[in-house]
């Protein structure tokens, strides 16, 4: 009672300074601009007090590190114990230049390695397809067999270096591959550490390597689940992706509620095949973005995390605590970068890793500030893995957990971007779920209508980027130095091919194909049919092929 | 040559003439109509490509609406028919609707006309969408369908008047939908208890993307075009085309006239009167 | 009656990072041209193929994943085969160095990245109409 009393008196005064001190001086200055909005769209108030959080209660919804609803952490001493993994996405070109910037890296100090494949790796086309002309190695390494794999982990002990790759529709493969180098290494399954991200709903949104239609891919999903929960223990078996989403011109509330929303696929997925949550659940991660709002961002990640917690907990009843946690990898995000006076971007980058860093984030990945011209030279990679480390080791942030908690704008905004995560999560389960949303086309419409939008306020100059609408140079700057993917590097992955299959077993690789097709045309998990393909030195192409007969091929038909 | 005549409909039947020299027969015109969502581009594609399969050379037109305030159009069904826009049987047109109301594009007849000439063995059309109005279909085409879908609300209801009444059948997609039997069977009490006329009318249930149901309206299709033919209301339906087409031509003549003459101080009479010297003037340039 | 200029825009190659081809296709909309967008994962066949049919005025083309060189080679060389002279702009990720060459191969336009939807529409007017707007 006493403590209502408090908040309406301190609402009064709220109001009456802001007709009275407030007005006065905007009558003289005015502010910037008429409203200040989020990402989102909430108008932010000038100042924000206790009244703006009356509603939150601590131990119900902030709580403590480590403890349900996970709010301010999904570990008690987060980075006071132990760092967040730094994790530079890389690759390009060939096995063996990768394999060289990866070793660089870790010489650096990055702690983890993410791996970066070119786009017909992704799509499932070897380096001699048709399709893949022009593309071989240009947005990351080319992996045509197990041979490549081998060469790209030469010296790189799987055991104790994290693997996270950014691979989708052909998870399954490279996972078996990993498998199957780990094994050579002498590195049981059930040591390995790593994450493949095999999202594919996301890809249908917003990043396009699908290749099979939506019911198969979610059946293959739910096959790596199966095998991988039962011999892959410390593996992240998918990577719940938002960053793309956010890419694609989604708004930070947007981008968690599908997040979530396709999380909520999987998890029903799996558990129709019958698998059990807390058991698959511990598999699972997310990546999400780290864009410019700062507060805003920070927000959003303590906001994910609760909501997480509690779909976990009240919607699909798991009691495995682990299995409750939102464990998520960040990267800082792309699209903000600018090609004009590129090195600004440095500092772009600096404040979004920041903001994941205070949003409580496992693993982050940070740009290079040529992103915007092409793959990071050897220079600026450094450059961005410094970044991250002057953060860890300069800045103080790190020594006590959740250090922006208790803000009043922080929770009030905390609690927003959760409230409206959720209808936007209700409203998709109106629809019949993600997979119907994204079928109609629905998701993709709402981030094409931010993403215009974002566009219009650049163009009107609303929102301002610096050294791109305003505060301009001529033109005459010193042209950037910037990474050339060799174009030979297709020729040399074209004759890789062709001696492969001379000397490889190719009855033997027959026979393994043609028990993967029998396995993927009946109910039976894929993976351990895949895993004997890849030791036996089948082409990537090769086992992709067998899955699109049997599976079929994925056209985009919507939506503007 | 589509595009000549979508610019400089006053020429149009110019060119339409000297092309007409090289065609012997009339192909047959088949419109699909129904709202956005209801997936005619995907019956379109999963129907052409029966018939294309078989050798039959078909054209296709795919209408949408232009904004009225920016006269801009985004043209999208192609990327919905990607199955059949790499068959060499296949020509796929995306028009703007440039301000006409019927559903259609003004030069919609000019098109078919020029599609015709070019030997295609059917010609499909599909409209921007169904509404009260959106009608046009009716008289560019032989046979209209309206595909309509179970999962988006009330349209039975919605369709009571309009492209209700002057549709040949009756589609309902995504037959693989929870909801879409208990659709179908409304629909089809609806149209029993409407007219008699209408209640006999087909009503076909069929899954695009699937695949299911379209062998069976493709069949009916067929049938369809040749009992009207030899019923005779083929003629009829000819005969109403070309009527609602002079009404059309005369009309957009007569709104440029009008659009361009000074009102001044006439009186309604004499405004009437100067128009109509106006069209004898440009009728008589035009010979 | 104002000519309406018939755009294609569509990615050729295997990129899908398809937010600049959108959001430039609801722009070129807006400033009141046709535009038929074709979608991601287009052959350089499929490309050409739609703009014949389609009877464009110009072709707009989005590429972010460094292929531009082999597409844009592909693409002309297919359009001089079949006798058509549409002209091209280019959006996406390309390389300064590359422009001159791109140029001389035949596309009218490059657009990097940060370029505003009033220069792309004033240009690609200039392009078809043939006159500075």
């Amino acid at each position: 009672m006493d403590q209502e009393n408090k908040i309406n008196e301190l609402v009064e005064k709220k109001a009456l300074w802001y007709e009275k001190t407030f007005k006065k001086t905007v009558s003289r200055f005015p502010e910037r601009k008429k409203e200040f909005k989020t990402s989102y769209g909430k108008v932010v108030d000038p100042v924000y007090t206790p009244a703006d959080v009356k509603d939150i209660d601590y131990a119900k919804d902030i709580g403590f590190p480590g403890e349900y609803p996970y709010t301010r952490g999904v570990q008690p001493t987060m980075y006071r114990g132990r760092f967040w993994t730094m994790r530079q996405y890389a690759g390009f070109a060939s096995a063996e230049e990768s394999n060289k910037r990866y070793r660089y890296l870790l010489e650096q100090g990055q702690t983890g390695l993410s791996v970066a494949f070119d786009l017909p790796t992704q799509i499932g086309y070897d380096s001699d397809d048709e399709m893949s002309e022009g593309e071989v190695g240009k947005v990351g390494v080319a992996i045509d067999s197990l041979k490549d794999m081998e060469i790209l982990f030469d010296s790189i002990p799987l055991d104790k270096v994290s693997v996270s790759m950014t691979i989708n529709s052909t998870s399954a493969i490279l996972l078996s591959m990993l498998m199957a180098v780990g094994e050579k290494q002498g590195v049981r399954h059930d040591q390995l550490r790593g994450t493949i991200q095999n999202d594919i709903l996301k890809e249908y949104i917003a990043r396009g390597t699908y290749v099979f239609p939506p019911d198969p891919s979610m059946r293959v999903i739910v096959d790596i689940f199966e095998y991988g929960s039962k011999n892959l223990p410390k593996f992240n078996l998918i990577s719940i992706s938002g960053y793309h989403i956010r890419e694609a011109g989604a708004n930070a509330v947007q981008e968690v509620a599908f997040t979530i929303a396709d999380g909520i696929a999987y998890v029903e997925a799996a558990i129709k095949a019958g698998l059990d949550p807390n058991v698959f659940g511990t598999n699972l991660s997310f990546f999400f973005n780290a864009h410019n709002n700062f507060i805003e961002e920070i927000s959003k990640f303590r906001a994910a995390r609760k909501i997480w917690a509690k779909v976990m907990k009240e919607r699909f009843h798991v009691t495995n605590e682990e299995a409750l946690k939102l464990k998520f990898h960040t990267q800082t995000a792309g699209s903000t970068l600018t090609a004009q006076q590129p090195m600004n971007n440095i500092i772009r980058v600096t404040m979004q890793a920041l903001s994941a860093v205070l949003g409580g984030t496992q693993s982050l990945h940070t740009n290079s500030f040529d992103e915007a011209l092409g793959l990071p030279t050897q220079e600026s990679a450094t450059i961005a893995l410094r970044t991250q480390q002057i953060i860890a080791y300069e800045s103080g942030v790190t020594d006590t957990v959740d250090p922006f908690a208790g803000s009043y704008l922080i929770e009030h905004l905390t609690k927003d971007i959760e409230e409206k995560a959720m209808e936007y999560i209700k409203k998709i389960d109106d629809m019949g779920g993600m997979v119907r949303a994204v079928e109609t086309g629905y998701v993709q419409k709402e981030i094409l209508n931010s993403a215009y939008e974002a566009q219009l306020r650049i163009e009107k100059k609303e929102d301002v980027i610096v050294g791109m609408n305003e505060f301009t140079t001529e033109k005459g700057s010193k042209p950037t130095p910037i990474l050339k993917v060799d174009t030979s590097v297709e020729e040399k992955q074209k004759s890789k091919i062709k001696e492969l299959k001379e000397i490889r077993d190719n009855n033997l690789v027959s026979e393994k194909l043609s028990s993967l097709k029998l396995a993927a045309a009946s109910k039976e998990n894929i993976m351990p049919f895949i895993y004997e393909a890849v030791k036996a030195y089948a082409t990537l192409g090769e086992i992709t092929n067998v899955l699109r007969e049997v599976f079929g091929e994925f056209r985009e038909s919507v939506i503007l | 040559m589509i595009t000549l005549v979508e610019n400089h409909p006053d020429s149009a039947w110019k060119i339409i003439e000297t092309l007409k020299k090289n065609t012997l027969r009339d192909a047959p015109t088949v419109g699909f109509t129904g709202s956005p969502g209801a997936g005619k581009s995907t019956l379109v594609s999963a129907y052409v490509s029966m018939m294309a399969a078989k050798n039959q050379k078909i054209g296709v037109i795919a209408v949408d609406p232009s904004s009225p305030f920016t006269m801009g159009a985004f043209l999208g069904d192609r990327i919905r028919m990607r199955d059949i826009s790499e068959s060499e049987n296949v020509y796929i047109r995306s028009v703007a609707s440039r301000g006409s109301v019927g559903g259609l594009c003004d030069a919609i007849y000019d098109i078919v006309d020029v599609m015709k000439a070019f030997g295609f063995d059917k010609i499909i059309i599909e409209t921007v969408g169904a509404g009260q109005s959106e009608i046009e279909i009716v008289y560019v085409a032989d046979t209209v369908l309206l595909v309509m879908s179970p999962d988006s609300g009330d349209e039975i209801q919605m369709f009571k008047a309009g492209i209700m009444e002057i549709a040949d059948g009756y589609v309902v997609n995504k037959i693989d939908l929870p909801q879409a039997n208990a659709f179908s069977v409304k629909l089809r009490n609806t149209l029993a208890l409407e007219n008699d006329v209408k209640s006999k009318r087909k009503v076909f249930e069929v899954s695009a993307s699937k695949n299911l149901g379209v062998e069976e309206l493709e069949k009916w299709i067929e049938e369809f075009y040749s009992d009207m033919s030899s019923s005779g209301e083929i003629f009829k339906r000819h005969e109403r085309r070309l009527k609602r087409r002079v009404r059309s031509n005369l009309m957009r003549v007569m709104d440029d006239i009008i659009s361009s003459q000074e009102v001044g101080k006439n009186s309604l009479r004499e405004f009437k009167s100067l128009i109509v010297k106006k069209y004898i003037q440009q009728e008589a340039c035009d010979d | 009656m104002e000519k309406r200029i018939r755009v294609v825009v569509g990615k050729p190659g295997l990129d899908g990072h398809d937010r600049g081809s959108k959001v430039v296709a609801r722009a070129l909309r807006d400033a009141g041209m046709e535009v038929i967008y074709t979608g991601i994962r287009q052959t350089p066949e499929e490309i050409v193929n739609t703009v014949l049919q389609e009877d464009a005025d110009i072709l707009g083309l989005s590429i972010l994943s460094g292929a531009h060189m082999k597409l844009c080679q592909k693409i002309i060389k297919l359009m001089k085969e079949k006798e058509i002279n549409v002209p091209i702009f280019l959006g996406g990720i390309i390389p300064a160095d590359d422009i001159p060459e791109l140029k001389k191969m035949g596309v009218n336009e490059v657009f990097g990245p940060g370029t505003s939807f009033e220069d792309i529409i004033k240009r690609v007017k200039e392009i078809v109409l043939g006159t500075a707007v």
